[in-house]
């Protein structure tokens, strides 16, 4: 493994690490994550209204008749998004590069949060017995999988050394 | 420059998934027992009298303590809840353009085993964490505020980003060369040869 990589590798845990600490920091997550939480909570009410579900919603909460989620860090799609922070900025880019990067990459990310958060509410309604596997498993695995693919693709267009990403 | 169509690579990706998601669910109780005999020792060699005995049910670990009376509730720890970075770590490799050869399949098994050792960890965390937090275990006094926090963060980091980003991290030490396409997808410009002016 070359230095690089392996500066890499510390860069990308240092940043994961200190970006963690930011956001399970008290204030941060109660004036940042939270709110960010509900939002993401009314995006996907709406959606689910839309599609005729009749759902009310009560801070990080998406209820209806049939069945009661909260969304909690971890399934709010801001782990995928510190996955993804950490990459870019550990990999030699211009700051606008990285920045575009970030932006557009945590969009896409969110985007695909929004359809994970209504499927796992439809599967909670109307299939309780797989919720749980689709929950822990199937839909945290296919974020970080999208976070990890908008990386690579964005390292290959944008980065400075591309080589970096895609030879050892 | 050539460049490799996306789509045998999606594929694999997901032939990846599904036989990582099999593997993880299928063999989910036996390799329970592995993590549970690699922690159960850390946990009482940590402990001034070794009280702790660990014991699965279904696909929990239930935490025994032999010191407290009969009918004390025994906290399960859902082991599933930290091993399914085994199913990111089967993606990754899947996608490898030469998946099968030597050198993919000896990174995978030993990408696996280092996974091992971050679940046996993930577990002694979460028994530390409960030990920290739930009084009904009789070990709460044994922790600063500093190690209560410390275990608090550990499990709670693990289980948000930590677990999946240290599969990632597994992934790119031991990731073959030829990874996703190798230098010759990349572009990079070369100069143009000079020509000698007369």
């Amino acid at each position: 493994m070359k230095q690089a990589q392996r500066y890499f590798l510390l860069k990308f845990f240092g940043i994961l690490i200190g970006g963690f600490l930011i956001i399970s920091f008290g204030p941060v997550e109660r004036g940042v994550v939270i709110p960010f939480t509900s939002l993401l909570a009314r995006m996907s009410g709406a959606i689910l209204r839309v599609i005729g579900e009749p759902v009310t919603i009560t801070g990080t909460r998406i209820a209806s008749p049939q069945f009661a989620v909260e969304i909690l860090n971890g399934c709010n799609g801001v782990e995928a998004m510190l996955i993804l922070v950490a990459s870019i900025f550990s990999f030699p880019a211009s700051l606008a590069a990285r920045l575009g990067g970030v932006l557009a990459g945590s969009v896409a990310i969110q985007l695909l949060n929004l359809v994970r958060i209504v499927s796992l509410f439809l599967l909670g309604a109307y299939h309780r017995n797989i919720f749980d596997l689709f929950h822990s498993a199937v839909w945290q695995v296919i974020i970080i999988l999208a976070s990890l693919g908008i990386f690579l693709f964005w390292s290959l267009k944008f980065a400075k050394r591309a080589d970096m990403a895609t030879s050892a | 420059m050539r460049r490799e169509p996306i789509w045998p690579r999606a594929l694999k990706g997901l032939i990846g998934f599904a036989l990582g998601f099999a593997l993880w669910w299928g063999a989910t109780p036996q390799y329970n027992e592995l993590v549970r005999r690699a922690a159960e020792p850390i946990i009482r060699f940590s402990e001034t009298t070794p009280s702790t005995l660990l014991r699965l049910k279904g696909r929990e670990v239930l935490v025994v303590k032999t010191d407290l009376p009969r009918g004390t509730n025994r906290p399960g720890v859902p082991l599933y809840d930290l091993t399914f970075n085994v199913v990111l770590l089967s993606v990754l490799f899947a996608v490898d353009r030469a998946t099968f050869s030597n050198r993919n399949v000896v990174a995978f098994l030993l990408a696996l085993l280092l996974l091992y050792f971050v679940h046996v960890f993930g577990l002694v965390a979460w028994i530390n964490h409960l030990f920290a937090t739930d009084t009904a275990q009789g070990r709460v006094n044994e922790y600063s505020a500093f190690s209560r926090a410390f275990w608090y963060k550990a499990i709670y980091f693990y289980r948000t980003v930590g677990g999946l980003a240290l599969a990632v991290g597994i992934w790119w030490l031991l990731r073959p060369q030829h990874l996703l396409g190798g230098t010759e997808e990349v572009s990079t410009p070369q100069p143009r040869p000079r020509r000698n002016k007369r």
